[in-house]
């Protein structure tokens, strides 16, 4: 029988959205064919996180639980997973494309020589095996990888592709504890983590963009964007005029001949929304438009359109997310 | 009375006579030698072109106009009428000196009677009017100072006010000598000796100074001759060379290093030129030619907007590299990557230069070079990548090009070209059109006004594709070529003979790049059009109840590269109440947006903005309006209006759309 499973990935105490995503996937290949799927969890402490895998569609969950794993250690997930992935023998291991992701895909496939296909977005079944699709040549076309080896396929998935399932919360999956394998010498020892700065981040890699038009008013203004996107994690960016005024340095820049970005949620302060600018972010996941003029052609784009003075409303949103999360 | 005539080598002993045609064998010995290193090193170049042999009377005709008038020198002011001085006065004493040859050294003989006397007096007269250039230059140069001079002509025209001032010393002292009943026709000569018979009554001390003054003037000649190829002087014989054989491709058009067809049949090509030794014949002789006038970069718009590039100083580059031998130098390393991105390909410079040196084909020869390399900055890339995933820069679906359409009154349909359509023509909406929010107004405007005009057009949707303008100025010569075909295959199935452009761009590649490729039609920007449904009263226009006041500001591809400059403003004039106003730099002289060559596309990050400067020009007019009539400069100035803010400032409309709106529907 098939089994299609997913590396599952967590930080503070929450399973990241991009597992889920991988959940669904495997479900749908697991319904297809007939199979079951399975989560694997790494960590120091795991209970509350079996039943939200559970709810996104893991059949079986397989916990590693020990204290050397508080953070990721390539050298005990490698070991651990190679000995479990040989004696169950899945069809199919899905890791989230993130750098610990990517990391051990490539060492797991790298000792146990099996297939590997890095960055895929879809997963075909044909003739028994399974196909990995990927993107090559800067996404210009789609490249369809098949293995000719045995043992299971390892591929990692890029976030925000597949999309979120909805969840089932009377589901349940069955909890296979196991023994950590501790290899006797590790050449990979993880000292600390260190989290991304939405603030320095390039814009191509922020999840939250708060951005700035000429509609701000001027430089001293642009401190109430930097605020609000402080207090939302956000990381800032701006228009070509922005930039030109001095408010923004030029790596900030989004638009035709600035960069291109798609995070999920792109919140435009005064922007009109001229086709240069949307050229760079229409393809993000959620836009909220701030602006003045109801006809600003950034409207149309807009999940959310806010028809108001972002030097008005910001220092209220800022407070309010202050309160909220506690965050400066 | 005798007859008029002169004794050649009169007072000359016959062993110095025979010292000066030592001299004169060995100056020309040395002038050919040099003349050979010249030629020799343009033959390092490829022979990717050639001139063809029907185009020479064409190109003779060109050149004489060129050297003989120098229209480019004169429009450039003070320069121009200085330096028409001393070349008319130089190339006239040329000439009379070599019937001087001739007559002695010939059987011919003609410097007798009435030929003696004027050619007498033309040499006189051209002595004057040479050192009356050169005094001017001299004035310009050390005491004017003005910002632009050309390169280094000081010892030049050192040498020429030598050779003029003691060619008269001469005449002056054989006259004074020799005597002459025509003093009437060689007045300056007449002058000088009397003034030096007035000091030297003495003959045998005459003879001596004569003699004297003869040898000097032989050997300064002489030297000038040698020295020709070695410096600043050789511009005299590369010039009318350069000028004579610069290819006559229609102006906004680009080489083709090679064809699609050609790498489908596995020949191998060269796509651009790597090293040094790619570049082809003409573009050496093109180094060589240059005067340094400085022509070229007083007009550059990159140059104005402090950017890395003076197309001069490319030129020089080139030169300098092919003077030191280095071949197997990298293009990009004689012009540098941001000299060449830096290019609005704008024809500013090529239109400037008296000698016809081609910028535009250096500068993107290095950029094909930098795509081959994949040297390309991020915001390139995502272009290409662009054109060649959605065949338009903007990367929208194609399935949208028709979403423009949609805002448009029932009245205003627009049909898609099907085969056996009853159609005038095809109006090519283009990308902009087709995409950016302001250029789907303007197609919109052009829409109507066609309709009202009762034209009967069709556009092409969803399977128009990107001309491949910016591909190719942006180097990638095989992706244009790659959208040229699929264009031109569309435009054959519709059978498609007259196209109206609403971009200045799409009717440059359409008409002039096109054809190579076998794609042949009738193309007009909507400028030209609207102006000729207007004049032929298909189009009425309505009085606007208020008098506007506009300036019209010259797209580079519409002016320089297609010379469509009267027709936008007879369309505008003929706005009832429609005051015009020119900006300082208007037409052949129009100052660049900064957004040609695909810099649209990207930023560099270095200098200020080109359209900054363009803006500020056209709002100092003080006119209501800011008509443009191509997507991109109207792009390019409301960035800059964004940019420079405040209040009352002048709008910013394409020409369709002001005429749209006071358009009235056709009876």
């Amino acid at each position: 029988m098939h089994a299609f499973w997913v590396v599952a990935e967590h930080s503070n105490g929450a399973v990241d959205r991009v597992t889920f995503e991988l959940l669904g996937e495997a479900r749908r290949l697991a319904r297809e064919s007939g199979g079951k799927t399975a989560a694997v969890l790494f960590g120091d402490r795991l209970e509350a996180l079996v039943p939200p895998l559970a709810h996104y569609g893991a059949d079986t969950v397989y916990t590693f639980q020990d204290d050397r794993l508080a953070r990721y250690n390539p050298g005990v997930v490698v070991a651990s997973l190679g000995e479990l992935c040989a004696a169950q023998e899945p069809t199919l291991v899905l890791f989230p494309a993130t750098s610990t992701g990517n990391d051990a895909a490539v060492r797991l496939s790298m000792e146990r020589n099996w297939v590997y296909a890095a960055r895929c977005v879809n997963f075909l079944r044909k003739d028994g095996d399974i196909e990995m699709v990927r993107p090559v040549n800067g996404q210009k076309v789609h490249a369809t990888v098949r293995g000719q080896l045995a043992g299971p396929r390892l591929a990692t998935v890029i976030p925000d592709v597949i999309g979120l399932d909805k969840p089932d919360p009377k589901r349940t999956a069955t909890v296979v504890a196991c023994t950590p394998v501790i290899p006797e010498e590790t050449d990979v020892e993880v000292r600390r983590f260190i989290p991304g700065d939405p603030a320095t981040i390039d814009l191509r890699e922020a999840g939250i963009i708060v951005s700035a038009g000429r509609g701000v008013g001027s430089r001293d203004n642009m401190q109430l964007v930097y605020e609000f996107a402080a207090a939302i994690g956000g990381s800032v960016g701006g228009t070509r005029v922005a930039v030109d005024l001095g408010w923004l340095p030029r790596e900030r820049q989004i638009g035709q001949t600035g960069k291109t970005v798609t995070p999920r949620l792109y919140i435009a302060c005064g922007i009109s929304g001229a086709t240069q600018h949307t050229l760079g972010m229409k393809d993000s996941s959620t836009i909220i438009a701030i602006n003045t003029d109801p006809a600003a052609p950034i409207f149309k784009i807009a999940d959310l359109a806010l028809e108001t003075d972002v030097r008005e409303l910001l220092p209220t949103l800022t407070q309010r997310f202050r309160q909220e999360t506690g965050r400066k | 009375m005798t007859e008029a005539t002169r004794e050649i080598f009169g007072n000359i002993p016959p062993a110095e006579q025979h010292i000066f045609y030592a001299l004169a064998f060995l100056s020309l010995a040395v002038f050919t030698a040099g003349l050979l290193r010249h030629v020799v090193r343009w033959m390092h170049g490829t022979v990717d072109w050639n001139v063809p042999a029907e185009e020479l009377p064409k190109r003779i005709r060109h050149a004489f106009d060129q050297v003989f008038t120098q229209p480019r020198l004169r429009r450039a002011s003070s320069s121009g009428m200085t330096h028409l001085l001393i070349f008319w006065g130089f190339f006239i004493l040329f000439v009379g000196t070599e019937f001087v040859a001739v007559e002695h050294d010939t059987p011919l003989s003609f410097f007798h009677g009435l030929f003696y006397l004027v050619f007498s007096l033309a040499m006189d007269i051209a002595g004057v009017v040479m050192l009356a250039g050169l005094c001017l230059a001299i004035f310009r140069r050390y005491f004017l100072r003005p910002a632009r001079t050309a390169g280094s002509y000081g010892s030049l025209i050192c040498l020429l006010m030598i050779l003029g001032a003691t060619g008269f010393l001469l005449e002056g002292f054989r006259m004074a000598l020799l005597g002459s009943y025509w003093f009437d026709w060689s007045p300056v000569g007449a002058l000088v000796a009397a003034i030096l018979k007035s000091f030297v009554p003495n003959r045998e001390t005459l003879a001596a100074w004569h003699r004297g003054v003869w040898f000097f003037h032989g050997v300064v000649t002489f030297g000038f001759i040698g020295s020709m190829p070695f410096t600043r002087a050789f511009h005299a014989i590369a010039a009318p060379l350069n000028i004579l054989l610069t290819p006559m491709r229609p102006k906004g058009s680009l080489t083709t290093p090679f064809r699609l067809e050609q790498l489908e049949a596995g020949e191998s090509v060269q796509p651009a030129p790597l090293t040094l030794a790619d570049l082809n014949w003409k573009q050496l002789l093109d180094s060589d030619a240059c005067t340094e006038c400085g022509l070229c970069q007083e007009a550059c718009p990159a140059w104005a907007a402090k950017r890395p590039l003076s197309p001069r100083n490319i030129v020089l580059a080139v030169r300098a590299a092919a003077e030191r031998q280095a071949w197997q130098a990298p293009v990009e390393k004689v012009i540098s990557p941001g000299e060449a991105w830096s290019c609005t390909t704008c024809r500013a410079c090529m239109d400037a230069c008296p000698v016809s040196i081609m910028h535009i084909d250096l500068l993107v020869d290095v950029r094909r070079a930098l795509v081959m390399k994949n040297q390309v900055e991020p915001n390139m890339s995502v272009t290409l990548t662009n054109l060649a995933k959605t065949g338009n820069a903007y990367g929208m679906p194609e399935e949208q090009r028709m979403v423009w359409a949609a805002g448009l009154p029932v009245s205003v349909k627009v049909d898609r070209m099907a085969p056996g359509a009853d159609v005038e023509v095809l109006y090519w909406v283009g990308c902009a059109g087709a995409f950016e929010e302001r250029g789907q107004r303007v197609a919109r405007a052009v829409a109507t006004i066609l309709k009202r005009a009762g034209v009967r057009f069709a556009v092409l949707g969803p399977e128009e594709r990107c001309t491949g303008d910016p591909a190719r100025r942006l180097g990638e010569e095989g992706l244009f070529q790659r959208l040229a075909r699929e264009n031109i295959a569309t435009l054959g199935k519709h059978g498609v003979r007259k196209i109206i452009t609403q971009c200045p761009h799409c009717l440059n590649t359409l008409k002039n790049e096109y054809p190579v490729f076998g794609g042949n039609y009738e193309v007009m920007h909507h400028s030209e059009f609207i102006s000729q449904l207007i004049s032929e009263e298909r189009l009425k226009l309505m009085d606007p109840a208020m008098a506007q006041t506009a300036t019209y500001h010259d797209s580079c591809y519409l002016g320089r590269h297609n010379d469509v400059y009267d027709q936008p403003r007879q369309a505008l004039a003929a706005v009832p109440g429609m005051e015009l106003r020119e900006m300082p730099r208007s037409r052949e002289k129009g100052f660049c947006c900064g957004a040609g060559g695909s810099n649209i596309w990207f930023d560099l990050d270095v200098g200020t903005r080109i359209n900054g400067i363009r803006y500020d020009e056209a709002v100092a007019t003080g006119v209501q309006t800011i008509v443009t009539a191509c997507p991109f400069c109207r792009t390019m100035f409301d960035d800059a209006a964004s940019n420079r803010g405040g209040t009352n400032r002048p709008q910013i409309r394409d020409l369709a759309e002001v005429i749209s709106e006071v358009s009235a529907d056709a009876v």
